[in-house]
């Protein structure tokens, strides 16, 4: 897809390969959504899906390579039935896979969310303003460290 | 301010001084406050007491026993200062108010026995002390209460036995007019201060009353504006912003297909901005009692996140479990408290710090630095989640008891049912303290007859003629009270009071201490009934009637008393003192806890009603959270896709554009279905036909909508009607093909609403029976609860398809 890259104003330089996401999420709609986004952006493929951090974590270890990026939704189902957040999730999977980037994201503002995890591979992005740009950064924030 | 001018909506933003002042001047008092307010009274009055006596004892009397007195003053005196200072103990000690004024009962048995032998003519002033402390149980936990009855019953019985049998001594070398005006004062000061209980007794239970009452009627108007608010908001502000976003689709389609892919590109982007638009409105509808944190993470996150929002930031310190949380009223209540308090500040602190802790297992909020005053609303929910706030050095503070009531005990009733206003649980009060004071006339004459058998007394016989006619005027004041007649009731009780207690006394001053008790009786019992004035006078009479009393029994100048053996007096004073004493506390607890259990069932009311209304408010905005929301949120960040290709893979770029607006209609049909479940007033009232026409609109295909229904069909018969039509629509869109028309027709005939979804298109083979996947079982199932029934028909394949149903409306409407 070396001519999509060329097209975008993008800041750096190209990154070689198409960006692998996993994106987890616990609506399927949503889901659906960052999957036909990424593949008319180009830069970047829906690789794994997850509807809880469990999932997540789980395809993660049964994954052949890892993904360039975890997307991962800050509210996950219902805290008090036992499903874990967003920013816990994060921080557990930063552990696991340290050099694993992971964008959460969300609908509400940062300040209305749980703390998130001061780790310098865990960043965070408004639902709404998600697309190809922000996860390509976040990418490439990560490997510049 | 009277509730019938209390707006029962939203209070406008201009109204919100006058009724916070309202709220503040309505709070029902502080126990610990009118307990302090009332030793401390006591306390000058002793301290003057105390000086009065030291002047006696320098000028007048010259008595050593004078200085008994003095030191019986003391201990008064030491046993109210020793209250204030177990009130002013540091927060948080559960028992303070009970200790103190058993602290400060205990001084007054003491320097009231004292008193008694020193000056047995003051023994019924005595007593009417000792009825004062046995009005304070009302102010008393009931765990805190027997021993309070048990000081105060042993105080009265005392008094009564030493009035009766101890020789005037001191009384003899004071002037006489000294001891009566001095006597009197007291005596005034004394029936003041019992009355002031009695009073604030009284304006309570009114107050309580009063205030669940404003409480509830406010609560039910903000969650009807409420409702009406976001029903508003999403039927029009978001479903307008969907549709738009719909047109701009079609645009961006046709762009494509023109080949213009910087067109379609830029409305595409505009598409983008409108869906963030869309999003922001979506957020404040759902973002309104409970924001997201707060119904996923608890009380400590949901405050921080507000401590950290805040324009100049405050420290939030919680020693709560991490995952913590409380009930929901609890945790809506205080975080509306937190919100309203530091988004009100105004001037800047140098303190900011809102810190959260659970000790002796209840919920205690500290906020320090430049806060605002809650609002109105949040003080009503705090009152239905019975959280109790009070200012310390510049600090708010906020605790919840740990005693949750069970939910048990919540009755399921309605508001309106448990603000009860009718005195009928007072009247059977009255009617048991009646009841016992007929068995106690009738054991007393027993008693006095068979003792004036024996003795041959003639005052004891009179005693006993007296007791007949007091007897005769208890029974008339219980048919008063059986025909309702409370005031008549009343009167009975004073006249029956002032006979026993003139007479009697006149008859046998030793008993004067008892009759004294009898006579402040009829202010026990006019609580709950009288207005403050009655209230007063009845106050006045019968301090007045026991002044005379008293006089008499100082006078000593009793008929025959001389006759009376001193045995008699000894056991039978006292145990009449207890019993009219024990009628006294028993009353007096059955009030208190009539009061109490009302304040209860109202508060418990107050609970469910919030409760539901806030179950349902968070259903919403969760339904809203997790449907329309991530709908929009996905369709926005779809807009920037498609912006941004449509000049590099127009083709995908339509594809996606197609696909885009398919999950459109479903967030818009899930905001119809969201308003449909969550506001059924929406079908209240020929508004049936609106809920049909804007499926209709929804549905994608060309749509005939026959429905004259004007006659008003009620909400529970409305509401699923009108889901069976929406889902038969949206079964029209999905099964009948592109092509198809579809008809619906409601009609009210023979007291039923009739409706029917007709399409003309695929249709099926009536032999094979309905297809599955049009969710026919739901909507049978819907159908039935209500009565009716519903069949889904078809005259073959390429014929259509028709949805038949039929639900009977209540023949009472």
């Amino acid at each position: 897809m070396g001519d999509d890259e060329g097209v975008h104003e993008v800041t750096d330089a190209p990154l070689e390969t198409i960006v692998e996401v996993m994106v987890v999420d616990d609506h399927p709609g949503f889901r659906a959504a960052v999957r036909a986004s990424l593949a008319l952006d180009g830069r970047c493929r829906a690789s794994l899906e997850a509807s809880s951090v469990a999932e997540a974590l789980s395809l993660l270890d049964q994954a052949a390579h890892l993904p360039d990026l975890v997307l991962l939704d800050v509210n996950l189902g219902d805290a008090h039935l036992g499903a874990v957040d967003g920013m816990r999730g994060a921080a557990m999977i930063v552990e696991r896979h340290p050099a694993l980037p992971v964008l959460v994201c969300s609908t509400a503002p940062l300040h209305e969310l749980p703390p998130m995890p001061q780790h310098a591979h865990v960043t965070f992005s408004p639902k709404e303003l998600l697309d190809g740009d922000v996860l390509v950064d976040a990418v490439r924030r990560a490997r510049a460290d | 301010m009277t509730s019938s001018s209390t707006p029962s909506g939203v209070p406008a933003p201009t109204d919100t001084v006058t009724l916070a002042a309202s709220v503040a001047h309505q709070e029902p008092t502080d126990p610990v406050e009118r307990a302090r307010a009332m030793i401390r009274a006591a306390v000058i009055g002793d301290a003057a007491a105390q000086v009065m006596v030291v002047v006696l004892a320098f000028t007048l009397v010259d008595d050593p026993l004078i200085w008994v007195l003095w030191g019986a003053r003391w201990v008064v005196l030491l046993g109210g200062l020793l209250a204030l200072r177990t009130l002013d103990r540091p927060t948080g000690a559960p028992r303070g108010p009970d200790q103190a004024l058993q602290v400060l009962s205990i001084g007054h048995v003491v320097g009231g026995i004292a008193s008694a032998i020193v000056l047995p003519e003051y023994a019924p002033l005595v007593t009417l002390v000792m009825f004062g402390d046995l009005e304070m149980i009302v102010l008393l936990p009931r765990h805190a209460r027997r021993p309070q009855i048990a000081i105060a019953l042993f105080g009265c019985a005392s008094t009564a036995l030493l009035g009766a049998v101890v020789e005037p001594s001191l009384g003899d070398s004071v002037p006489g007019w000294l001891l009566v005006s001095v006597f009197l004062s007291h005596l005034v000061a004394t029936g003041w201060s019992a009355a002031a209980i009695a009073r604030g007794t009284y304006d309570e239970l009114v107050a309580q009353r009063a205030h669940a009452r404003r409480v509830a009627d406010r609560l039910a108007g903000v969650t009807a504006d409420e409702r009406r608010r976001i029903e508003a908001a999403l039927s029009d502000g978001v479903m307008t912003d969907l549709s738009r976003l719909d047109d701009l689709l079609v645009d961006v389609g046709r762009h494509l297909a023109a080949g213009d892919g910087h067109r379609a590109s830029a409305v595409a982007e505009d598409g983008a901005e409108l869906a963030q638009r869309a999003l922001g409105d979506l957020r404040r509808v759902a973002h309104g009692i409970f924001p997201d944190t707060l119904r996923r993470h608890g009380l400590a996150p949901a405050v921080s996140a507000l401590g950290a929002a805040a324009p100049t930031p405050w420290r939030v310190t919680s020693s709560l479990a991490p995952d913590r949380r409380f009930p929901s009223d609890v945790e809506a209540a205080t975080y509306s408290w937190v919100s309203d308090l530091i988004s009100g500040s105004v001037s800047d602190g140098e303190v900011r710090t809102i810190s959260l802790d659970e000790p002796h297992g209840s919920l205690h909020l500290t906020v320090a630095g430049p806060t605002g005053a809650p609002s109105p609303s949040t003080l009503d929910r705090l009152d239905a989640a019975a959280g109790r706030t009070r200012s310390d050095g510049g600090a708010a503070i906020l605790t919840f008891g740990p005693a949750e009531p069970s939910e048990s005990t919540a009755p399921p009733a309605t508001v309106d049912r448990d603000v009860p206003d009718d005195s009928m649980s007072d009247t059977r009060i009255v009617e048991r303290f009646l009841w016992w004071g007929r068995r106690l006339c009738i054991v007393g004459l027993g008693a006095t007859s068979a003792l004036a058998l024996a003795t041959r007394s003639v005052p004891l016989a009179l005693v006993a003629a007296t007791l007949v006619g007091t007897l005769l005027l208890v029974s008339a004041a219980r048919r008063a009270l059986v025909a309702r007649r409370l005031d008549l009731m009343l009167v009975f009780v004073c006249a029956e009071t002032c006979l026993s207690a003139l007479v009697v006394t006149a008859l046998v001053p030793p008993i004067a201490s008892v009759t004294g008790l009898i006579t402040a009786l009829p202010l026990l019992l006019a609580l709950p009934f009288l207005d403050r004035r009655a209230l007063h006078a009845v106050t006045v009479m019968q301090t007045a009637v026991l002044a005379v009393v008293s006089l008499i029994g100082m006078a000593g100048t009793g008929l025959l008393a001389e006759d009376v053996p001193i045995l008699v007096l000894a056991i039978g004073t006292p145990a009449a003192a207890v019993g009219v004493a024990a009628l006294v506390a028993a009353t007096l607890v059955s009030i208190t806890d009539e009061a109490q259990a009302q304040v209860d069932r109202t508060r418990a009311a107050l609970r469910t009603l919030v409760r539901r209304s806030d179950d349902e408010r968070r259903r919403i905005e969760r339904d809203l959270h997790d449907g329309a929301q991530q709908h929009v949120v996905a369709a926005s960040m779809q807009c920037r896709a498609l912006a941004r290709s449509a000049t590099t893979r127009p083709d995908d770029a339509a594809a996606l554009v197609t696909q885009l607006r398919g999950q459109l209609r479903e967030a818009r049909a899930e905001v119809v279905a969201l308003v449909a479940g969550a506001f059924p007033e929406v079908f209240a009232e020929g508004r049936l036909t609106l809920a049909v026409r804007r499926s209709a609109a929804l549905c994608g295909l060309p749509t005939t909508v026959v429905a004259p229904i004007d006659a008003d069909v009620p909400a529970e018969i409305a509401l699923p009607v009108a889901y069976c039509i929406h889902e038969g629509l949206q079964n029209a869109a999905k099964h009948a093909g592109p092509e198809a028309t579809v008809t619906v027709r409601v009609e009210l005939a023979d007291g039923a609403v009739h409706f029917e979804v007709a399409d003309d298109g695929h249709g099926f083979d009536p032999a094979d029976g309905a297809p599955a996947g049009h969710g026919l079982r739901s909507l049978s199932d819907r159908m039935e609860v209500i009565g009716g029934d519903i069949r889904l028909l078809s005259d073959g394949v390429g014929r259509g398809a028709r949805l038949i149903g039929r639900a009977p409306v209540p023949a009472h409407r």
